[in-house]
């Protein structure tokens, strides 16, 4: 059946013609081109027009904060619309197994320089590209300004978002906070996204002992656009595996019961 | 007028057409072409200056041609100022016109090229020969007969000088008439010693028609080697130009300093051009290169080969720059460089895909294999990778990166995978490689505090510990070090900022380790 379809009369009896296009025809006439999604719904409704294409997006999360998560999140959500995603791991620390599922949605490539600074060439060739909807660029510090500028104008060019991710701890390399500790480094991004944990993540198993149980965590995030920043709050699950077992007593012991299996396995033989 | 010193003495070795018009000449004396014209500026010769322009417009020329070479200019003391070579060497370049169809397109190219780096009025010429080229870009007769000639051996020449207007025809001698067309051209085009060049007029010998009549070994009898050179010279028969045996069957790009280089700043330049050669050729062709060799001819003669292969067969000039830089970065040259071949010494079919009409963001996966090629080559092997999950019991273990070798562009429309649509968010998990060791203060209550890049960290809570044994239901394929590895006792630790952290103690003296953390 062709892309086009008589359908039934209209109310005035007069019959009109209405194209039924395939899902992704229809993708390629969008009436308002947004920006990308993260797929969380709390998150997509503090940030209503999306993360923006050809501008730069910052996100300051301090390590452990579940900057990760989030970032994952938008690019599988970019990834379901059809669009390439690129990351480059500039500390090469992200376990692949947390990224797997991605690469089976469509082209995701992650890219781990060798060294922390290498990362702004890598974002440079890959936006050069143009075949990459989102590039985010994990765990740097602060971009110098000629730098964000050149990456913004590439961005600009190639109608790509590209997402920064901070590492405060490392610091800015220049005096664009002018000394301050407490303003975040200003170079050029149009949406900065701040997050932090608000809720721990842990409930304590004993009282007046350390022992825990592992449970989800609340994150806050704020983006600030323009105009009064907005809050929205992500709830994070803890991935532990089934077996493991919050308390001291429960130990693991398989390698023992191989250890004792195997004279017998000998005997077999 | 440019000025140089030759024995002690200011002589002008190059100058414009109006301080000819009024009477100065190359290997005048400073004063005497001041006493001609007074007005004139004299600026001394700059060597560097002059190589540096040369090897912009040989790296140029080579978008037109893949076997470029510069005749160079040489002033010394025994030639007074003047070139060394029997061409005026001043501005020339070889260009090898062979097998690259018209050579009236080819020429009107090279004069198109010398014009938009600013040299105006360049002259081109094309005939089999470097001597008879030479006539047809500097000569005064117009010939244009260009129609049917193909021929394999052409030589042609550019000339990126002042000597001519803006406009001027390039000329085409027709193959296996060089003789012939050199024949009316003065003896002095060859630019003899002074005494051949006197002894020559002194008999009457004013053409090289009347040259190339003479018996060569009664020309070599009475004027010796330099006079048995002018001969074959005057009949057409001449070395010049690149001089590489050709091998059509591989792409091949030559270009030729004119002087040693002795930097890598001009090398490169040169190189970026000569690839950007060599990768069109081998687009036009619908071929990759699998290995490139690229060669240096050195001043003392001598030839350094290195082959450089990159990850996947490529035919985009960034990614094989990025190769043939890091080759050149590591090697220790014994002399300096002249000269500079290039050849794809393995080539694959290339392979294409079809644009994606539908999809919203498709490029050329050729274009992105030669973007992760750039970044492979300059971040390593590893550097451009896909995340798999795996089986496995330590985190360390449930995944890996690997080398994607598929660079489609567009989505996978019809993949599922799990995520927003199907299930919450979930922690991600970072890890150290390797794990950094740490040392870990207990308390009452457990785990206390972890110092890490020298800062302590309170543990507010924690949960574990959790014995995994490294892939203990594969010994049999380990090594015997990994027969041998205890079990790890693993700990998942929250600290005051609210950041989960992975710890492990796993070796028999208790060392403790910070593995990674949930991010």
């Amino acid at each position: 059946m062709g892309a086009a379809a008589l359908a039934q009369p209209a109310a005035g009896g007069r019959p009109h013609l209405e194209l039924a296009f395939p899902e992704r025809l229809r993708r390629l006439v969008p009436a308002v081109r947004r920006g990308l999604v993260f797929g969380i719904p709390a998150l997509d409704a503090a940030l209503p027009h999306g993360v923006p294409r050809g501008q730069i997006t910052a996100l300051d999360a301090p390590l452990g904060s579940g900057g990760t998560t989030l970032l994952l999140a938008l690019a599988e959500a970019t990834l379901r619309a059809d669009e390439g995603v690129a990351l480059v791991d500039a500390e090469r620390s992200l376990a692949p197994q947390a990224a797997a599922h991605l690469a089976a949605l469509g082209p995701f490539w992650v890219v781990r320089p060798k060294a922390n600074e290498n990362a702004w060439w890598c974002a440079d060739v890959l936006l050069r590209t143009g075949a990459f909807g989102l590039v985010i660029v994990d765990r740097v510090p602060a971009p110098a300004r000629r730098v964000a500028v050149r990456l913004q104008r590439l961005a600009h060019d190639k109608d790509t978002a590209l997402v920064i991710r901070e590492d405060q701890m490392r610091g800015g390399t220049d005096a664009r906070t002018h000394g301050r500790t407490d303003m975040p480094p200003n170079y050029g991004a149009s949406v900065r996204l701040s997050v932090g944990a608000s809720d721990s993540g842990f409930v304590p198993a004993l009282s007046g002992w350390g022992g825990a149980w592992p449970a989800a965590r609340r994150l806050r995030v704020t983006t600030l656009k323009s105009g009064a920043p907005r809050a929205a709050e992500v709830v994070v699950g803890i991935p532990l595996p089934d077996r493991l077992r919050p308390h001291w007593a429960v130990r693991d012991r398989r390698a023992q019961a191989r250890a004792d299996r195997r004279p017998e396995r000998k005997t077999r033989r | 007028m440019a000025v140089a010193d030759v024995r002690g003495k200011s002589r002008v070795v190059a100058s414009d057409a109006a301080a000819r018009r009024r009477g100065v000449a190359d290997g005048m004396a400073l004063t005497e072409a001041q006493a001609l014209a007074a007005d004139l500026r004299a600026l001394p010769w700059d060597e560097e200056r002059i190589a540096r322009a040369a090897l912009e417009v040989t790296t140029a020329l080579l978008a037109a041609s893949p076997r470029v070479a510069w005749n160079g200019r040489r002033t010394d003391a025994r030639t007074h100022g003047r070139t060394e070579a029997p061409g005026h060497g001043e501005g020339v370049w070889w260009i090898d016109a062979a097998g690259l169809g018209g050579e009236a397109k080819l020429a009107r190219k090279l004069v198109t090229i010398a014009a938009g780096l600013g040299f105006g009025p360049a002259r081109a010429g094309v005939a089999d020969s470097a001597v008879a080229a030479y006539a047809a870009t500097y000569g005064g007769r117009t010939d244009a007969r260009t129609r049917g000639r193909t021929e394999a051996n052409a030589h042609g020449t550019a000339s990126a000088g002042g000597q001519g207007g803006a406009g001027v025809r390039p000329r085409i001698v027709p193959p296996g008439a060089d003789a012939r067309y050199l024949a009316p051209f003065p003896i002095t085009l060859l630019d003899l010693d002074e005494d051949l060049a006197e002894t020559l007029r002194s008999l009457g010998l004013v053409t090289l028609g009347q040259l190339a009549a003479l018996d060569a070994d009664e020309v070599e009898a009475r004027f010796g080697p330099p006079g048995l050179a002018a001969h074959r010279l005057a009949r057409g028969l001449d070395s010049r130009g690149p001089t590489t045996p050709r091998n059509d069957a591989l792409p091949v790009v030559e270009a030729e300093f004119g002087g040693p280089v002795q930097t890598a700043e001009p090398l490169l330049f040169v190189l970026k051009g000569a690839l950007a050669s060599l990768g069109e050729t081998l687009h036009t062709r619908g071929l990759a290169a699998r290995e490139i060799t690229l060669a240096l001819r050195l001043d003392g003669g001598g030839t350094a080969e290195r082959a450089v292969r990159p990850a996947r067969p490529t035919s985009h000039p960034d990614a094989l720059f990025d190769h043939c830089r890091l080759a050149l970065e590591t090697w220790q040259l014994p002399e300096p460089a002249v000269g500079l071949a290039l050849s794809a010494a393995v080539t694959v079919p290339a392979s294409g895909e079809q644009g994606d009409l539908l999809a919203p963001r498709w490029a050329d996966p050729a274009a992105l294999l030669a973007a992760f090629e750039r970044i492979r080559s300059s971040e390593g092997a590893d550097a451009v990778a896909v995340p798999e999950a795996r089986d496995g019991h330590l985190p360390a273990d449930q995944g890996a990166w690997v080398e994607g070798t598929d660079a489609r562009t567009h989505g996978r429309t019809d993949a599922h995978g799990h995520g927003a649509a199907d299930s919450e968010l979930s922690a991600s998990l970072r890890l150290l490689s390797p794990p950094a060791p740490v040392h870990v203060r207990l308390g009452r209550s457990g785990l206390a505090a972890f110092r890490h890049a020298d800062r302590w960290h309170d543990v507010s809570a924690w949960c574990g510990p959790e014995r995994l044994a490294p892939r203990w239901w594969r010994r049999d394929d380990l090594p015997p070090a990994a027969e041998t590895a205890p079990p790890r006792d693993y700990y998942t630790a929250r600290t005051g900022d609210g950041a989960l952290w992975l710890l492990y103690r796993g070796d028999a003296a208790g060392q403790w380790f910070l593995e990674g953390w949930l991010d």
